[in-house]
């Protein structure tokens, strides 16, 4: 039993309520019942709300399945092969699928971050070393003994 | 159907698709939970069909999904899906469920919240009666208790339904 004060329900325990509503009484039940109600206007009220709630229920309109859901299970080409409850089968675990593709996806983007980001930084570093190296080239090459003085991001265009 | 009064896999399916999708989704209260019982639900009727003995179609099918929800049910309560919070002020509120809320008649909406609201012991029996048109003999039969706690747990389900609808202004 819930400990939700709203499931502290009054006092129509009587369960032969429900099933006088339902037509599940014997003859004699019934006749008890019936008695009942014209005796006790407690008994009749509380009998009403029970109607009322069980009417609710029953007249909730059908709930639809989504768009094409039935209509995937009993796909024809599934029926003619036969291969419906392999299908069926997948499709349950699916959902389940879904869940750990989702989880391989980020670590499949975590590792794809480290491969790219880390070697990133670390290339850094040897390829200055290569442009330094290309602009000491140079300017032994122009014998500019100037041009060797700027700065190698000058040439590289850093800044500009 | 053929001549054996046995239906196909298949006539079930399109025949009888949309009773145990919503039976299933009185059930569960959501789409998602839904088609993963019809889908269950549908396989088990695949296997059955063999030693299935013509009667009432949807009372067997009621009890295949009725079945497949308690057996989810009880591995659900084996495993745990959700952890108890830590620090129980991080938790979201409730929120209706998007199925729910695209639903557009709101008086539905709150009549199945408040059915989820019920303890699965008296949603199911109240489901099977009010939903499925079970008998009370085919409910006690397929959830195996006896005729009596049938009443008696369909009886305060829905008073505990109506304090329910009550709390949220359905009744008012």
């Amino acid at each position: 039993m819930s400990d939700d004060p709203v499931f502290d329900v009054a006092p129509f325990d009587d369960p032969r309520g429900s099933a006088y509503l339902d037509d599940e009484l014997d003859a004699t039940e019934r006749r008890e019942v019936a008695a009942l109600i014209d005796a006790d206007p407690e008994w009749a009220r509380g009998l009403d709300e029970l109607a009322q709630t069980r009417t609710l229920v029953r007249q909730l309109a059908m709930a639809e399945p989504p768009p094409g859901f039935l209509e995937s299970l009993v796909a024809p080409a599934a029926v003619s092969t036969g291969a419906t409850v392999t299908d069926l089968d997948a499709v349950r675990h699916r959902r389940r699928r879904r869940a750990t593709g989702a989880l391989a996806g980020v670590a499949a983007a975590a590792a794809l971050l480290v491969a790219v980001v880390v070697p990133g930084v670390a290339r850094t570093r040897p390829a200055l070393a290569t442009d330094v190296r290309v602009h000491q080239a140079g300017v032994a090459a122009s014998s500019d003994p100037v041009s060797g003085l700027a700065p190698l991001g000058t040439s590289m265009r850093f800044g500009r | 159907m053929p001549s054996d009064g046995v239906p196909t896999w298949e006539e079930v399916a399109r025949d009888h698709g949309r009773f145990l999708y919503n039976v299933a989704y009185r059930l569960t209260g959501n789409v998602d939970d839904a088609r993963d019982l019809v889908q269950e639900s549908l396989l088990r009727v695949r296997r059955g069909l063999a030693t299935y003995q013509p009667g009432s179609l949807e009372g067997w099918l009621a009890r295949i999904v009725t079945n497949v929800f308690l057996d989810d049910m009880r591995a659900k309560k084996r495993r745990p899906v959700h952890k108890l919070p830590e620090n129980p002020d991080l938790v979201l509120p409730p929120t209706q469920a998007a199925d729910l809320a695209a639903d557009a008649a709101g008086l539905s909406s709150e009549i199945q919240a408040a059915i989820n609201a019920l303890p699965e012991e008296f949603r199911v029996p109240l489901v099977l009666c009010d939903v499925a048109d079970q008998t009370y003999e085919d409910i006690a039969a397929t959830l195996d208790i006896p005729i009596g706690t049938v009443r008696s747990r369909l009886h305060r389900g829905r008073r505990m339904l109506r304090a329910e609808l009550d709390a949220r202004g359905v009744l008012a």
